[in-house]
């Protein structure tokens, strides 16, 4: 599947390791790779553990891709097998991140707490559809990314891609009736 | 005939051509249904968005932990350790607290930077039946409880990652950030002609610049 040339030429660069390509590819790419590791990682594992995880993984191993247009790929296969290596473990929280966790954002907490409260209710029923169903309807949430994009990452046709995302939304949406609109009333 | 969810997943993609839509109509007229279905999944995919983009806000702010001074000694390492904050390493050169005694000798490292303790005797302070961890957690505890700690970040800053052997890992240095308060007065050390340390007052405290 055809690659932007501007990024075809980011990533060759990222390849040889140039410091301010490998940045562009992580700014460009963080958002979905995180979309991915929410479809796949266990509930209460730290997001943003995993993210730098991958970040970390990407620096140490991005010479070793020999497609520069198989980077959406391969950045994707870091974060399904971070996720899913997190889920083999009990837990990354340290207790002192359970028992002292403070935060020093002004935001009041329980609005915050109760927005991803829901948002995590909504992302538990979208967890149980099945691997391929979940992950592209996942990663369409992500902002700009289109059918072609998602095909890119999961190295699948776009027709396939398409089909899978609404068979998921029918899934999630029985889902969802059968359960009781969950965000039901949420600002 | 294009399959129904399919006509309906493009519609809320805004990916629906002129043919979809009058396949969606067609279906409509033998199915009203369709109509209150469309909204349905339409409100679905509003709320898993709002979920998605709530929950992976934090990418926003990750960037890849380029390791520049990784392979430029450890002249480098500490001149990137020690820039971490900027104002702070200037205060802790240039200024002292107010703890502590003054006297001929310079500050020590302990009242230097306001330390409650002396490090060099951290050995006989600490509990010994407490981990460092839950010696922490005691500390942020009894610290918000006095008034003294005002949060804790729970991210760990990374500064250096040094691939190790073992496939995946790394050794890491990090920062852990504990935000404090507490009521000084704050003082300039200065040395006299005759070599004495002596302190003098600060009428302003330097501006301080972002420290990460």
């Amino acid at each position: 599947m055809p690659i932007e040339p501007g990024e075809l030429m980011t990533a060759r660069a990222a390849i040889r390791r140039d410091p301010e390509a490998i940045r562009a590819i992580w700014r460009e790419h963080r958002q979905w790779i995180a979309a991915i590791l929410l479809a796949h990682k266990p509930r209460g594992v730290d997001l943003e553990d995993l993210l730098q995880d991958v970040a970390l993984t990407m620096v140490r191993k991005i010479d070793e891709i020999r497609d520069p247009a198989a980077l959406r790929g391969w950045l994707r296969m870091i974060a399904l097998n971070t996720a899913l290596a997190t889920g083999r473990e009990k837990t990354r929280r340290t207790r002192l991140d359970r028992e002292f966790r403070l935060r020093l954002t002004s935001e009041p907490e329980d609005v915050s707490a109760d927005a991803t409260e829901q948002a995590e209710r909504l992302l538990d029923l979208a967890r149980e559809l099945p691997d391929g169903y979940r992950e592209p309807l996942i990663l369409r949430c992500v902002r700009g990314m289109s059918y072609r994009q998602i095909a890119q990452a999961m190295d699948l046709p776009e027709t396939t891609v398409e089909t899978r995302i609404s068979r998921g939304r029918r899934m999630l949406r029985e889902k969802l009736a059968r359960s009781g609109r969950i965000l039901e009333g949420a600002s | 005939m294009i399959d129904r969810d399919i006509l309906i997943s493009r519609v809320i993609d805004g990916e629906a051509t002129a043919e979809d839509w009058s396949a969606l109509h067609a279906l409509a007229r033998e199915d009203a249904d369709i109509w209150s279905e469309l909204a349905s999944a339409q409100q679905d995919h509003a709320e898993l968005t709002s979920a998605v983009r709530l929950l992976t806000a934090c990418a926003d702010d990750s960037e890849a932990p380029i390791l520049e001074h990784a392979q430029a000694g450890f002249s480098a390492r500490v001149r990137a350790v020690a820039s971490w904050g900027g104002w702070v390493a200037a205060a802790v050169l240039a200024l002292s607290f107010g703890l502590g005694s003054l006297s001929d000798a310079p500050p020590t490292d302990a009242n230097k930077a306001g330390f409650p303790i002396d490090l060099s005797k951290a050995k006989e302070q600490v509990l010994p039946q407490l981990s460092a961890e839950e010696a922490l957690g005691t500390y942020v505890i009894n610290g918000v409880r006095e008034g003294r700690v005002v949060a804790m970040d729970p991210d760990l800053h990374v500064m250096t990652a040094v691939p190790l052997e073992a496939a995946g890992q790394f050794e890491v240095v990090y920062v852990r950030r504990i935000l404090e308060k507490a009521r000084v007065d704050l003082y300039r050390i200065s040395q006299t002609e005759g070599g004495q340390f002596i302190r003098l007052p600060v009428e302003e405290m330097p501006k301080p610049k972002r420290a990460f």
